[in-house]
């Protein structure tokens, strides 16, 4: 079920909160439940058995890890780990690692007879996968007690508003609040007015930024990214950083509906996105951009790789190597693994050349002006995400070749962008532009309300700025499309 | 609760203020010669074309003997002259990317026992796989009745059947923007030209009739029960790249929905010597030629079995 459908809009949220409220605290959970496998089974029903499976392992492996010391809490953890990964495999790489085989196979002149698997990926298969696996290696690392109440532990992986796309939750936030015992707190949380309302604004945001910016920028960039070979530098450009505006919104619109369903029922979410394209730098993008993601990433496979402390070829590694898996994880395709790899390339060229950058700066005399420096750096760093974004949006890796090579080896002609209006609808394109536009201007400001950083004005100036957005939802809104980026991971 | 529901209420009205002041604006304030709105959205359309031509001409208050329904298959397949030859009177209501959802209201808002004496539904698969989005942005510009027009908008269970009422209801246009030269008259739109290539081969895409397609058309068929129109539900000559499975689905469901009425589904997809080349002017829309010979055997049939009386 999409957020943004009638199903969702009309009666799935509004029925699961009403009853949330009405039944007592201690059924809530089980309408938690009832409405999350619901949720779920609205995209391929017979794939909440995947689910199921997964939630079973993990739920008796975190049991008998904790009943366990020693060499079998190893094993036990170890048996979570294969069998999770095995279903993300298995569901997710197979068809990948296949073609892949039978490619190199064929390029050696061999025969290759394996089919593809005709089976369509789980929804969010890679997300409800990390956070059951979070539960376990905490359990195993003792920073989390095992769950008892497989009830429970199925709500904790199975929580509808960040099922299919995150964030990606840790036991030690969700599963305690699932489980508080205290009145007002998590489950038990009462009916509050003021919360229910800040709940309401952060979804409309998310609406908004969905339907209203994301949506239309799709368009655009559809025309291009599906068609390479129509369009020069200019239109690739243009494509390009309004994929950059799409994905955000997109994504951190998914996120802000999730996290506002969940705090109208009381809970607290992760905050997943920062206002990532505000960032000096690459390592500050990824502290803005997925947090629950590059977090998760940090914690149990970076650090455990011995993360910064290690000699400094073996830092460049893990970085390496943290940032070709997180773009396998993204997708299975060796576009996804190219943007992981720019991003780390990234990351390991920051760190090689710091000094020279530092120096650079001191003759350019931007040490002297540290806001027109950390403005140069943003724009420096929107240029390096939104060129790795090229390999992330390619429908392929020919064509992410033919993107790259279109922009920097076509020359810079108006017609090109002219080709470009006349293939997308009028309004489409000025619209889109327009709106993006004021979005970059509004995007700041909603997002302190949003997240209390800044207080909502009160009043009718309050309630105005909230209709305005309302409303421009349905002025604006690119209705009728489109599942959410994040959705396919 | 109290003060949320008043919130919730203030709320309201304040979308509803900035909702209907910024359409006024877009569709007053013209921007190089054309409302804003239409900058702003693909589903907005202009009033004009055939369907304003159309639906002003159709007068409700005559008597028809026969009415025909349906997509561009039935606006340009079905032409109204033949019935004229034949003594009948006839008018062509169909209209671009019509789908059941659509033709409910237009039957519902425009049709009955008194004004129709036979309503022929075109029904083709592509119909049925369609939302009706397009059909819904052309006719509530340009059907004459509001009834009709919020109907399927609402019908839609899409925010942009709302836009589409708002631009209907503000900007009431008396005259059409455009007129489409090809537009003949009694509903009928004609084209002389022939594709003049040979058909490819049947496609071979999966087809899902949508469920809510196939909801509103079991309506309409209640609906004509229900007011007493005799009811013929018919597929017009088909070149061979459309006699595929997407026809053979279309077939098989009609069948399970008809059997045990007695309205006929009279399907000549697959007529034997049917001329690809000459008698269509695109890939699936019959031109004048294929239309009057169409036509003609459709009117034979209908006065054979005894929907038009011979005259």
């Amino acid at each position: 079920m999409l957020f943004n459908s009638f199903q969702f809009l009309c009666i799935f949220f509004p029925l699961v909160t009403t009853l949330y409220f009405v039944v007592p605290h201690r059924w809530r959970w089980a309408v938690l439940l009832g409405a999350s496998c619901w949720f779920y089974m609205a995209f391929v029903p017979v794939y909440i058995l995947i689910l199921a499976f997964t939630i079973g392992v993990d739920y008796i492996a975190g049991i008998w890890i904790e009943r366990n010391e020693g060499r079998k809490r190893k094993l036990l953890l170890t048996v979570s780990i294969v069998a999770n990964l095995s279903v993300l495999a298995f569901f997710k790489y197979f068809n990948f690692l296949n073609e892949s085989i039978a490619v190199l196979v064929r390029s050696l002149g061999f025969n290759y007879g394996v089919p593809d698997l005709g089976i369509i990926l789980p929804i969010g298969l890679s997300f409800h996968i990390f956070q059951s696996l979070s539960y376990t290696i905490e359990v195993y690392r003792k920073h989390q007690k095992a769950e008892h109440r497989l009830g429970i532990f199925a709500l904790y992986v199975m929580f509808y508003p960040q099922l299919v796309a995150g964030p990606i939750e840790r036991p030690g936030n969700l599963l305690n609040q699932i489980n508080s015992t205290e009145p007002g707190k998590g489950i038990r949380s009462f009916f509050d007015q003021e919360r229910v309302v800040a709940g309401l604004q952060q979804m409309l945001w998310g609406f908004f930024k969905k339907v209203v910016i994301a949506d239309r920028c799709a368009v655009v960039v559809d025309q291009v990214y599906n068609d390479p070979s129509q369009y020069g530098a200019l239109s690739i450009a243009l494509a390009s950083y309004l994929f950059a505006v799409q994905i955000y919104c997109d994504f951190s619109g998914y996120t802000d509906i999730a996290l506002g369903a969940a705090r109208i029922m009381g809970f607290k979410l992760m905050v997943n996105f920062r206002t990532p394209y505000r960032s000096a730098n690459i390592s500050e993008f990824w502290s803005r951009w997925h947090i629950s993601l590059s977090s998760w990433f940090r914690d149990y496979l970076y650090i455990p790789l011995g993360g910064n402390r290690v000699v400094k070829w073996r830092w460049y590694y893990n970085l390496m190597i943290v940032f070709l898996v997180s773009g396998l994880w993204h997708g299975a395709d060796w576009t996804y693994v190219i943007w992981g790899g720019l991003h780390g390339t990234y990351l390991i060229l920051a760190i090689v050349f710091a000094p020279l950058t530092v120096r650079f700066s001191g003759l350019l005399g931007l040490e002297r002006r540290p806001k027109l420096k950390r403005a140069l750096n943003v724009f420096i760093t929107i240029q390096l995400v939104s060129f790795a974004w090229i390999f992330f949006r390619a429908n392929s890796i020919h064509d992410a070749g033919m993107l790259v090579h279109r922009l920097f080896d076509t020359p810079l002609a108006i017609g090109d962008l002219v080709r470009l209006y006349n293939d997308v609808p009028r309004s489409m394109l000025d619209t889109t532009l327009a709106l993006v536009g004021l979005f970059i201007l509004i995007d700041p400001i909603y997002d302190a309300w949003i997240k209390q950083e800044r207080p909502i004005p009160t009043g009718i100036r309050g309630v105005a700025l909230f209709a305005a957005l309302f409303s421009g939802i349905l002025l604006f809104g690119y209705f009728g499309s489109t599942s959410f980026i994040y959705f396919q991971f | 609760m109290g003060r949320l529901i008043k919130r919730l209420l203030l709320f309201g009205a304040a979308v509803a203020l900035i909702y209907v002041a910024s359409m006024f604006i877009m569709i007053k304030v013209p921007v190089m010669g054309t409302p804003l709105i239409f900058r702003t959205g693909d589903y907005y359309n202009l009033p004009g074309g055939h369907s304003w031509q159309r639906f002003h001409e159709f007068d409700p208050a005559k008597r028809w003997d026969a009415v025909i329904i349906g997509s561009s298959h039935a606006y340009r397949g079905y032409d109204p002259s033949v019935f004229a030859a034949h003594g009948h009177h006839a008018f062509n209501l169909g209209s671009s990317a019509q789908t059941p959802l659509n033709s409910y209201y237009v039957i519902e808002h425009y049709l009955d026992s008194t004004n129709c004496g036979l309503l022929i539904f075109d029904v083709f698969e592509g119909s049925l796989q369609n939302t009706g989005l397009e059909s819904t942005a052309d006719l509530t510009q340009n059907v004459t009745s509001d009834g009709a027009a919020w109907g399927m908008a609402w019908a839609l269970r899409d925010l942009r059947g709302l836009n589409m009422m708002a631009l209907r209801m503000i900007s009431r246009p008396t005259e059409p923007d455009y007129t489409n030269s090809d537009y003949v008259g009694l509903g009928y739109a004609v084209k002389k030209d022939s594709v003049g290539t040979e058909a490819g081969p049947p496609s071979k895409k999966p087809v899902e009739l949508f469920e809510r397609q196939r909801h509103f058309l079991e309506a309409c068929i209640q609906l004509c029960r229900d007011r007493g129109i005799p009811l013929v539900i018919t597929s017009h000559y088909a070149r061979s790249n459309m006699r595929g499975e997407a026809h053979e689905v279309l077939a098989q469901y009609m069948d399970s929905i008809l059997t045990g009425t007695s309205i006929p589904y009279l399907d000549y997809t697959d007529t034997p010597g049917i001329e690809d080349r000459y008698w269509f002017f695109d890939h699936n829309h019959l031109n004048a030629t294929g239309a009057r010979i169409f036509t003609t055997e459709l009117v034979d049939t209908l006065e054979s079995l005894g929907y038009l009386r011979k005259p």
